[in-house]
């Protein structure tokens, strides 16, 4: 046990090396944030870290102009290539290692968001945004076909391909791997249902009220400005529009909690590092899901950007949360 | 279990407090408080029917201000319990031809100028709509037979109960085409509940335009029995194709009859024992 944290407090000093050497562009404001990561390094050993986010966050939040990256502090202008970079090196393992890490459970999850939340309908125009290798975004577009077969049926006409969804991701390498799964799909004018956009989510290219449902899964916490995501996704959804975020969140079980903090602390970025050959990565999204608001607070944000009817829902006692909002 | 306690704890409190609106002396002294505030809530302030969890893994929490809440946006938006109830209204003009479906509100949605995916603000889909067409029918019901209440006064127990059946039943004569589907998404597992819970609603109404002022073991037998006359008249509507559903009126008659022979048969059993003396448990038979 000892030398495991010995271990992974190597790991984590070698993340935070990483990150001063990344962010070395000899800024004051970066000088500060090294100052910060390593008295955080030097006061807590990481046993005894708590890794809980202790409620709303305003003190460490908005330090000067400086966002969290894992358990570090950083520039908010360097936060974005930093997680441009963490999710560049492991796009090409990245649905693997999303199956080894969730034990497959990321399906499910992902399957319950699409079907039950969203409950896509004929003719939807959709966009997902951090939606990388179009995980959710196949999901989608296979459930609009569905219904759109299905009211072909209904009124015993011919089958119209109306619906679209768009997949949006700050990262071309990911989109590079998502398109390389539509050959393969066994959906209904794939390629004519699915467009392919390299944007940040914080500045969307699309018009007003151009779409109706937004969805964002596991990608809303590794965004600089989540107010500015928010205010985008607002804009672009019609009137009516349907907001839908999956994303990691806290566990409200005490004893899952301490099972999911040793496996993700511990286990996750040595399956990283074993299988992708990354562990740093895969440390920074451990630490990440740390710094994440809670389910309370993250609604209370949503509600503060403008959406009505905001409510969630638990997955496996919090591990994962799905939020979901309407633009009125 | 939990979730038919709560179902008859509903029931218990609106009878309890019809009990207080009858002035039934020592009850309504028994369920004051000493300040005077009255121990049961009148109904409309019972808290809303909710699930009870069960030990689920999923868990839903829509917070404490989703429910009805009719504050105005500060980016001149409408606030969601307006927009919940326009749309239902709207939705249902288009229940006769798309049914009790969702389809019915993506088209009442686009109507009012949203996108149809406004229609997820329905956590439970169709069910949703479908107890709204209950709980407005329900009202109906009890409006007509407060209108009819000088001649439903001078009916006998029977005819009353069998008025009250028939009024809610027409009700649903303009949607019958669209009720198979409706009862089959409320017998689904996660409606069963809420529906079982419309039903206790819809009889115990009955049982009150009909004087019932039971407060002993009656007070359930009878709202089971009327619930099972009350179901399987629906049931037998739908497949009624007589003019005027006919064959409906003289089923829900036959039910009823066959139902208070049961109940006959049971006070008959009792005065049987009675006339013979309450047999002591055991006597007799003893080995």
């Amino acid at each position: 046990m000892l030398a495991g944290r010995t271990r992974a407090g190597g790991v984590l000093a070698g993340v935070a090396g990483s990150l001063v050497r990344a962010a070395d562009a000899r800024l004051p404001s970066l000088w500060a944030a090294r100052l910060l990561s390593t008295e955080a390094e030097e006061a807590t050993p990481v046993g005894s870290r708590d890794p809980r986010r202790p409620g709303p966050k305003a003190d460490d939040e908005e330090v000067g102009d400086s966002v969290s990256f894992g358990f570090s502090s950083v520039d908010r202008s360097e936060h974005k290539g930093l997680v441009k970079d963490v999710f560049e090196k492991v796009a090409p393992k990245y649905d693997a290692m999303n199956d080894f890490m969730s034990f497959f459970l990321h399906r499910h999850w992902k399957d319950r968001f699409v079907g039950i939340t969203l409950h896509p309908f004929a003719g939807q125009k959709h966009l997902d945004v951090a939606g990388g290798t179009g995980d959710v975004g196949f999901r989608v577009l296979r459930e609009i076909r569905r219904a759109e077969e299905a009211l072909a049926v209904r009124r015993n006409a011919e089958v119209e391909s109306a619906g679209e969804v768009c997949i949006c991701d700050i990262n071309g390498a990911m989109l590079e791997e998502g398109k390389k799964k539509v050959a393969g799909l066994d959906i209904r004018d794939a390629e004519r249902g699915l467009s392919w956009v390299e944007s940040d989510a914080e500045s969307l290219p699309f018009d007003d009220e151009s779409f109706d449902t937004y969805t964002i899964s596991f990608g809303i916490r590794n965004v600089s400005d989540i107010d500015a995501c928010l205010s985008e996704a607002r804009r672009v959804l019609k009137r009516g529009g349907h907001f839908c975020c999956l994303e990691f969140s806290q566990v409200n079980n005490e004893v899952l909690r301490q099972v999911y903090d040793l496996y993700s602390m511990n286990v996750i970025p040595y399956i990283g590092q074993a299988y992708a050959g990354d562990a740093h990565s895969y440390q920074y999204l451990v630490e990440s899901i740390r710094k994440f608001p809670d389910q309370e607070h993250f609604k209370e944000i949503i509600e503060a950007n403008g959406f009505r009817g905001v409510r969630y829902e638990n997955l496996l006692d919090g591990v994962v949360a799905i939020h979901s909002g309407f633009k009125l | 279990m939990a979730g038919l306690a709560t179902l008859w704890g509903h029931g218990l409190r609106a009878t309890g407090r019809r009990a207080l609106e009858c002035g039934v002396p020592g009850l309504s002294r028994a369920l004051h408080l000493h300040s005077g505030t009255p121990l049961l809530p009148p109904r409309s302030a019972l808290p809303p029917f909710s699930l009870p969890t069960l030990g689920r893994v999923i868990q839903t929490s829509s917070g404490p201000n989703t429910g009805r809440s009719c504050s105005t946006d500060a980016s001149g938006g409408a606030s969601e319990g307006d927009v919940r109830q326009e749309l239902l209204r709207a939705s249902m003009t288009h229940v006769g031809k798309l049914g009790f479906t969702m389809e019915a509100i993506h088209a009442a949605g686009r109507e009012l100028g949203f996108s149809s995916a406004v229609a997820n603000v329905f956590e439970r889909k169709e069910a949703e709509l479908i107890e709204h067409f209950l709980e407005d029918c329900r009202s109906k019901m009890n409006q007509e037979l407060e209108e009819r209440s000088e001649e439903i006064a001078s009916m006998k127990i029977r005819e009353k109960i069998a008025t009250a059946v028939r009024v809610r039943l027409k009700l649903m004569a303009p949607h019958v085409e669209a009720w198979p589907r409706a009862v089959y998404v409320m017998s689904q597992p996660p409606n069963v509940a809420s529906s079982l819970y419309h039903l206790h609603l819809l009889v115990d109404d009955m049982w009150h335009v009909a004087g019932d002022k039971s407060t002993d073991l009656n007070w359930y037998s009878k709202r089971m029995l009327l619930a099972g006359v009350y179901t399987s008249s629906e049931l037998f509507m739908v497949q009624d194709s007589s003019r005027d559903f006919e064959e409906t009126w003289h089923f829900v008659d036959r039910q009823i009859s066959r139902v208070l022979k049961l109940g006959k048969a049971g006070s008959d059993l009792l005065n049987f024992f009675a006339s013979r003396g309450a047999p002591s448990p055991g006597k007799g038979t003893r080995v």
